[in-house]
């Protein structure tokens, strides 16, 4: 399928687009948290995939080199501080009503506001690995190869970022 | 904090060595605080799991055609070929509305032109069953006469 696309071949293409689109947007929405930016880089991340496919020799799996373009995609339309957090008050008004009753008194929005908030206080290079590994169940292995970076820095991110969000969202996580 | 939690923050992924997991279930019988940080972290994964994602089918349909304005590929000529086909029908379509419309006009034009020579027939007709229905009592006057006479 790879060689047909190389070679042009819009079906093949529209193959590629239908069985990656979703992962693409999974992993862009989580880094980004904001919809259309995440529509962008995984636009991005096609037009990347078709630039570098005449490179592209097998020696790593597509998924893994697909992965890798995803998240640089994503990482490189990230603000470089957060601009849609909360601020103190609107932060302290959700934790408190979360901390009231935390299954019935926030509201699906309010939690996935909560989630945001939590995840942007991340720094971006714990964030991505949190998505690929807690999210899409990426093996420390892979999540190594997809960031180029060691198996033990991998391991040290994944716990700093799960660590953080436990405080973070302790209001969430006080019901049990 | 427990100096074990690093571990069991591998154990959860199922990545420790065989020889130290023994270890970490041991430890996570008598350590509440780890007990506790793996039930939390298990929680937050289904946190973010269970958020729907805000996506939609034009979506695809919009990188697809990102694609096609960079050059990826080009339309295909069976795609081209359909496209063709559709215009044809389009056409075919006009045009067989256009000649209906066309006939309907045509139908209710000579509808009106024919008013005058259907009235003119009708009048036509009219006399005639008056002319007939005059002849019996012509034929009995004249009888009258005749038997006067």
């Amino acid at each position: 399928m790879l060689e047909r696309c190389r070679k042009g071949d819009e079906r093949a293409w529209a193959e590629i687009v239908n069985r990656y689109w979703g992962l693409a947007f999974r992993v862009a929405y989580r880094i980004l948290r904001h919809k259309e930016e995440a529509e962008d880089a995984v636009q991005d991340a096609f037009v990347q995939v078709y630039l570098a496919l005449r490179n592209f020799r097998h020696q790593s799996q597509f998924r893994t080199w697909f992965y890798r373009i995803v998240v640089n995609c994503a990482l490189a339309r990230l603000p470089p501080s957060p601009v849609e957090s909360l601020d103190e008050s609107q932060e302290i008004e959700l934790v408190e009503r979360a901390h009231e009753d935390p299954e019935s008194v926030v509201l699906a929005h309010e939690r996935s506001q909560l989630l945001d908030w939590a995840i942007q206080q991340l720094p971006p290079d714990w964030r991505t690995v949190f998505v690929l590994r807690e999210l899409e169940g990426l093996s420390y292995a892979e999540i190594a190869e997809v960031l180029g970076i060691p198996i033990g820095t991998v391991e040290s991110r994944l716990f700093r970022a799960r660590q953080r969000l436990r405080q973070l969202l302790k209001p969430l996580l006080s019901d049990g | 904090m427990c100096e074990w939690q690093r571990k069991v923050s591998v154990y959860l992924d199922g990545m420790l060595a065989p020889d130290e997991i023994a270890a970490v279930i041991a430890h996570l019988k008598v350590c509440d605080e780890c007990r506790k940080a793996m039930t939390e972290w298990q929680q937050i994964r289904r946190q973010f799991l269970m958020e729907s994602l805000p996506t939609s089918p034009a979506m695809i349909a919009a990188t697809l055609e990102r694609l096609e304005r960079e050059g990826a590929f080009r339309t295909s000529n069976l795609r081209s070929q359909i496209q063709r086909l559709d215009l044809w029908f389009t056409r075919l379509d006009i045009a067989f509305r256009a000649a209906m419309a066309v006939a309907v006009l045509v139908t209710l034009l000579l509808a009106n032109s024919a008013a005058p020579v259907l009235r003119a027939r009708d009048a036509f007709q009219a006399k005639i069953q008056q002319a007939i229905r005059l002849i019996p009592l012509i034929h009995s006057n004249e009888s009258e006469q005749v038997n006067r006479r």
